[in-house]
This record gives C-alpha cells, structure tokens and sequence, in this order.
C-alpha cells in the first residue's frame, strides 16, 4: 500500500523541486496539450527527451513510472486488439488467418502508449516535486483572477488540500483495518467470490464509519476555530515567483511550442533551412 | 507453544527516502503460558514486534518461530489462517473492526473465517459475551449503537471467540476510563490464568508491575532489557535512560525502605499488596 508511486511527494531538493508550483503547473498544461495534439517522429523525440530529462532532474526512478503504468497494460492490450481490428491504412504488414494487419495500426498503438506513458511520467514528476499544499496554493493563486466572476477560487484550493491532506490517513487507516481483519483470519487475496466480497465489506464499512467521523471531528475543529470560507486570509509561505521560474517556464513553453510546430506544419524545419540557405 | 526470535530485523519501505529500520537484530524468546508486557518509547517498535508475531509483518532478514510455524525473512509464508487463529491480535482502537450488524454475527466472523462450525461458535459465543463482561441482551443489537467501552469488548471477544492460544494486545485500555480499563486488565489476567500466552503493549506502568510476569523494554528497535517487573522497575539507570517512572506504589515503598523499614520489593505488585507488605514490616497481625 505504502509503494503507491503516482502522486506522491518524493522529498529531495532539486531544481525542479524548487521551482514556483505555479510555473510547474503551467509547463504540465502545456507539455500535456502538446503531448496529446497531433505530432511527428521529431516531436515525439523532442518530447521523450524533454520528459527523460525531467525524470532525470527531479530524481523520479524509471522503475516507479513503470509501477504506475502497470495498471494501464490490460488497457494498452484492449487498444491494441481494437486498432488491428479497426485500421485499415498504410501498408500490410502481414496476413494472419486471411486477415491483415495495416502498419499504422501498430504505428497508432505505439503512439498511444508513447503518450500515455508521458502524460504519467510528467504528472508524476509534478507531484513528486512538489508538495500537496503548494500545489494547492499554486492552483488557488492561478484561479483567484476568477473570484471577481464568483468562481470560489479559495473554497475549492481549501477542499482539495483537505482531501490531499487525507489520503495518507486514508492509506493509513485502510492497512490497520486490513491488519485488523486478516487477524481475524480475512484473506484478500485467496478464496472464493462471496468470501472475496465478505473481506471488501469487512474493510469498506469500518473505512466508512471512520471517514465519516472523522470528516465530523474535522469540521468541528474548523468551526470551533472560526473558520469562514469567505473571511480573508493570510498565509506565512508565500509564493514568490523568481527569475529562474520564468525561464523554466520559457523553456518548457519553447519545447512544447516547436513540437506543436512539428506537428501543425511537419515541414517548418526544412523551410526555416532553406529559407536560411 | 511459546515464540522465539532470531535476529529479526525489519525495515519499512526499503530503499526509498522514507526507509526506517524499525527493528534492530531482535533476539527473543517468549515463554508460553506467561504475562508479557513489551515497554517502550513510541516508535521504539513495539507494535512491529508484535505483528511479527502472526505474521502480518516477516522479518527483512531473520526469522520467527511460533510453535511449529517458522517464518524467515523474504519466503512468502503459507497457512497463514492456522497461525493468525492461534495467535490472536487486537489493535489498538479495536471498536474500528467491526462492521456486522449484530453483535452476534461479527463476533461470529473470527471463527467463521476458520471455518468452524455454526453450532459450536454458537455455544462459545454465549460464554463470551459474558467473559468479556456484556450480557446476552447485547447480542442483538448493531455494533455501532453501543458506547466505546461496549464495542471494545465486543472487539476483544470477536477475537477470544477465535480460541487463540496467544492474545496479543497492542495498548488495549487506551482511552478506556479507569474501571473500565481496570476491569479489561482483569479479563486479560483471568484468560491468563486459563493458559493462554499474554502479550501485552502499553504505556501503563502501573499494569506492568501489577498484572505482569515479564517486561521486555524496547529502545530504537532493540531489546533493552527482558526481566520480572520488579527488575526492571529497580533498573535505575534504565529507567532514567527511557524515560520511565516506576509505578506510585513501588516509589513510595522505595522511599519506605530508604527511611528504614524493610520491605521485599519483588512482592509489591499494587497499593493491597504495598498495604499488605507495610503491615507484615512492622508485625502486624490481622
């Protein structure tokens, strides 16, 4: 349970662990819009470059980026199966059984596990380099031009840094309620359908029940201390953007811009040469 | 039946930042039959000793043996059930295990899971309920209309009604008022007394000298010290090093015998027995 990969806050100090949560916020929107708009054989070795990179900088291992796409295989498969059956353009590759297997359908599988895996590589290195409660802030601060159209900006940066907040708990709690059953001889793993259903009840109630009371003692303390959404508040970390965030951001920005480029105008390269010859 | 430790070692979440090394070369043997308390800081691991003892947790290097069953360090052990019926675990907050409708049925679950059959948990069930200190009436209602004292105790007899030959209690009577903590601890004494193995963690020194037969004091991951209550309680430099002030009676009695009177230490286990001491010190006849 503790071995969870994906989002989770890896604590080591590097540059992109000290960059403005609001910079990395903005480079994975626009990495994630060129990741998944149309693009060439060069825009995706730009990218798997950039993305390796970035992996190598936040210091997130290869191996955990696999544990994370590991749910996504019988996915991939399921794609898989649908392309062969579904293109039908470029060349034939081969004949099985009086049916043939287009290029492209392997071609277009291949791209999708490409960006799949980016998408969770890039995501991974945002939550592992930056802590839950910055990256609420970081969404607060990027959404508070919105309070003047009523867009509760604070409100729901206070519900997500809750909920974040909770999920170690929640972890927590779901191994010692575990614990607690397989002790009464609950096995999780083995056994028949009904017993199977009988250990996810035995977890799923008591996770209820505490949830609940603890979403209870939760608000209590809130309002045992005052709190009111709407009441202005002031914080002792600020974020402070520097220097070395806005080129991060230019960088991350220029990357994402030239493979859009490759993408739109596949030939921009060759006539930027020509044009300079 | 009783539980052998050899260089146990454990470590949560190997080669990651959050590594920690819990337990330290654990050398142990744990007598069957016996009253142990396990003592400690927080986060001395306590608790991780003793999930070792059902196998919840195996050993990083090491191994555990639990009368027949040996479990070594890395082997994916198997028949599991037989060892987690014979060693009973109740955690700490234990009411959070409940989930059935009925009181009847979820101290039924424990048993069911080993496969025991209906007529027989069916009789058992009646004889504990009324061990644990409830009666029949409670049988039939939810689990989670009864105060956290009841649904405690119903905790505990989902898990006597497993016949454990070794129960296991990680801080039993935290948050328990003190008569009901009290008579929980009574319980504990009266199941000792009918042979089962006891161990026990807590933080309530006052227990350990008065319902114990054996402390094994924990620090960093590594046994400190296996004696009686009393040694361990007479251990002044231990003492000092965790941080453990000797239950009331015992310091008092100390004090006694510095001003001169002598007492035998070993036999006080509570204020009767410290009253009972007093008299026989000074001739007394009752």
């Amino acid at each position: 349970m503790k071995q969870l990969a994906l989002g989770r806050y890896i604590p080591y100090d590097t540059i992109i662990h000290r960059l403005d949560p609001r910079a990395k916020i903005i480079g994975l929107g626009a990495l994630l819009i060129a990741i998944f708009l149309p693009m060439t054989a060069w825009g995706y070795g730009l990218l798997i470059a950039f993305t390796l990179l970035l992996l190598k900088l936040t210091k997130v291992k290869l191996v955990s980026v696999y544990r994370s796409l590991k749910p996504m295989w019988f996915m991939m498969l399921f794609l898989f199966v649908f392309n062969v059956l579904l293109v039908r353009s470029g060349e034939i590759l081969f004949t099985i059984f009086g049916y043939s297997v287009y290029q492209n359908a392997i071609i277009q599988t291949i791209s999708i596990f490409l960006r799949l895996s980016m998408m969770v590589s890039i995501t991974t290195v945002l939550t592992a380099s930056t802590k839950p409660l910055d990256l609420t802030y970081g969404l607060e601060s990027l959404f508070s031009p919105l309070k003047v159209i009523r867009f509760p900006a604070h409100e729901i940066a206070m519900t997500i840094s809750i909920a974040l907040r909770f999920i170690p708990t929640l972890l927590e709690e779901t191994e010692k309620i575990m614990k607690a059953q397989a002790s009464r001889g609950v096995d999780l793993n083995e056994g028949k359908l009904n017993e199977k259903i009988t250990a996810i009840v035995s977890l799923i109630i008591p996770l209820f029940i505490s949830s609940f009371q603890r979403s209870e003692d939760l608000a209590n303390a809130m309002e045992a201390r005052g709190y009111n959404p709407s009441g202005k508040r002031t914080r002792y970390r600020l974020l402070k953007w520097a220097n070395h965030d806005t080129g991060a951001l230019i960088i991350v920005l220029l990357i994402a811009g030239i493979t859009l480029l490759f993408g739109l105008y596949p030939n921009w390269l060759n006539e930027v040469l020509v044009w300079l010859v | 039946m009783s539980v052998i430790f050899k260089a146990v070692t454990y470590t949560y979440l190997p080669k990651t930042p959050y590594e920690h090394q819990a337990l330290r070369d654990i050398n142990l043997t744990l007598d069957q039959g016996k009253f142990i308390a396990i003592i400690g800081h927080t986060g001395s691991g306590k608790s991780t000793l003793v999930q070792h003892i059902n196998a919840l947790l195996t050993p990083s290097t090491g191994e555990v043996q639990v009368d027949d069953f040996v479990i070594h360090a890395n082997d994916k052990p198997k028949g599991l059930k037989k060892l987690r019926k014979k060693a009973g675990m109740v955690f700490q907050f234990p009411e959070y295990q409940l989930f059935e409708e009925t009181v009847y049925k979820d101290i039924m679950f424990g048993p069911k899971n080993f496969k025991e059959d209906t007529k027989t948990i069916d009789e058992k069930i009646h004889s504990i309920i009324q061990l644990v200190g409830l009666d029949e009436s409670f049988l039939e209602r939810s689990p989670f209309e009864l105060s956290g004292g009841q649904k405690r105790r119903v905790a505990i007899a989902g898990i006597l009604a497993m016949e454990p030959d070794i129960l296991i209690l990680d801080e039993p009577t935290a948050g328990l008022d003190p008569r009901g903590a009290s008579e929980m601890m009574q319980l504990f004494q009266r199941l000792n007394r009918l042979g089962k193995t006891i161990i026990l963690v807590t933080h309530e020194m006052d227990y350990v000298l008065q319902y114990c037969d054996e402390a094994i004091v924990l620090k960093d991951g590594q046994v400190a010290k296996q004696a009686s209550p009393a040694e361990v309680f007479s251990d002044e430099s231990l003492l000092q090093a965790m941080s453990i002030e000797a239950p009331d009676c015992l310091r008092f009695a100390k004090k006694l015998q510095k001003a001169g009177l002598s007492l035998d230490l070993s036999l006080i286990r509570n204020t009767e027995s410290l009253a009972e001491a007093i008299l026989q010190a000074k001739g007394v006849q009752r």
